[in-house]
């Protein structure tokens, strides 16, 4: 059951998978639970050729990697709606997770409420396009003669600079900050995503127990809770996602603050607004068709001029504001991609 | 009957690919395919199609 008023969290599990989290760690402590209780948990992973993002089902804490971090594509969701039926119909304890609109889908097509469901959605920016993501990879695939076989698109090691690689053995490893990436930029610009995105239906109707996201404006917010490692915002929408999350928090190693829902969602808007329909979106997918992802990115990422001037201030100067206002403190906010490549074959 | 084939949705902006029409249909009348933009549609058969409506009335898009 919905509870009258959203409660709102900043948290973090403080252990050594929040390096490998988007944010604060606050789903694996979660899904750990829900495997210690010989559950199922579902979410998204990037297939084995790094092509396609897919739900899978996981039971082993080994597995559980495959679900962490932010995957920027829409996924296949396949036939995990009838496997998670019948899950729940055998009684087993079912974590889904995913976006709004398919947790709003999974507990429509369910028809009824189980008590053995947690459903888990994720502060949404909207999807970007599958086919777009296959041209991005075929484009860095071929600037660095190599297979990709790995990404993360929530890096935050801070030890890369803007834009790094390293070699070792038959593997190539490559960082690109956001700002840099063509991809991310495509995205963070709204060009890409799924049409009914721009009036998203789930930004007014969540069927989630709980959501979470990044808590970005924590400085402002809650500074203590900011170790630069990361911090999830977390909401709690129903009595089941009320009670799950408060016998998490009881644990030691997960430091929580209670925050003020307008205050905490006030630097991530996704959380209750769409994103604006650029008129970029227009052109976007029939250029993507015609062109090659250089030529794409030539075309919608190559500003004028004036804006060029301004971005360059803007850049000397941000660093310089973070700081101030940050107090010196680094956080999360700066991540970019990590991929690998295989290069193996170079001298086949 | 004269029961017509449902319509999932009109313009692609009602359709967020979530797959509960896919998934509960008896029959398997209901495809998700990709299209140009790479993003998923459903897609009925209408050969298959017994005209339950459960597609309609599962989707998160729609009033019911």
């Amino acid at each position: 059951m919905a509870i009258n008023e959203k409660k709102a969290y900043a948290a973090y599990y403080d252990n050594d998978i929040r390096m490998k989290s988007s944010s604060g760690a606050i789903f694996s402590l979660l899904a750990n639970e829900v495997l210690e209780k010989k559950g199922i948990v579902y979410g998204v992973a990037m297939n084995a050729s790094c092509t396609e993002a897919e739900y899978i089902g996981i039971t082993e804490k080994q597995d559980l990697e495959k679900l962490l971090g932010s995957k920027y594509l829409q996924a296949k969701i396949k036939n995990i709606f009838k496997n998670v039926r019948e899950n729940l119909v055998l009684n087993r304890l079912v974590l889904f997770t995913g976006t709004g609109c398919q947790i709003n889908g999974l507990k429509k097509f369910l028809q009824k409420d189980y008590k053995n469901l947690i459903c888990v959605d994720i502060i949404c920016h909207g999807v970007p396009s599958p086919a777009l993501w296959k041209e991005y990879v075929g484009y860095m695939e071929n600037k660095m003669q190599g297979k990709m076989e790995k990404v993360n698109f929530r890096c935050k090691d801070q030890g890369w600079e803007n834009f790094g690689m390293k070699e070792y053995g038959s593997s190539k490893e490559v960082y690109i900050s956001k700002s840099k990436d063509p991809y991310m930029q495509m995205f963070l610009s709204d060009f890409c995503l799924r049409p009914s995105c721009y009036e998203c239906k789930a930004k007014t109707l969540r069927l989630s127990d709980l959501t979470i996201g990044d808590f970005w404006g924590i400085d402002t917010i809650a500074p203590e809770m900011n170790d630069s490692k990361g911090t999830s915002l977390v909401i709690v929408r129903t009595n089941q996602g009320e009670k799950i999350f408060n016998r998490l928090i009881s644990k030691s190693s997960v430091k929580v603050m209670e925050v003020e829902y307008d205050d905490a969602t006030k630097e991530n808007p996704a959380e209750f607004r769409s994103v604006y329909r650029p008129k970029e979106r227009e052109t976007f997918f029939i250029d993507m068709k015609k062109m090659d992802f250089e030529e794409l990115r030539k075309s919608y990422l190559s500003l004028p001029i004036k804006q060029r001037i301004k971005n360059a201030i803007k850049k000397i100067l941000k660093p310089v504001l973070k700081r101030a206002r940050r107090g010196g403190i680094k956080s999360n906010l700066d991540y970019g991609m990590l991929m690998q490549f295989n290069v193996g074959e170079k001298n086949e | 009957m004269d029961r017509k084939i449902p319509v999932l949705f009109k313009e692609k902006k009602e359709c967020c690919g979530c797959t509960a029409c896919y998934a509960i249909c008896s029959q398997m009348a209901i495809s998700m395919i990709e299209d140009e933009e790479g993003f998923e549609y459903p897609q009925i058969d209408e050969k298959k199609c017994i005209k339950c409506y459960q597609c309609l009335k599962v989707c998160p898009f729609k009033e019911t």
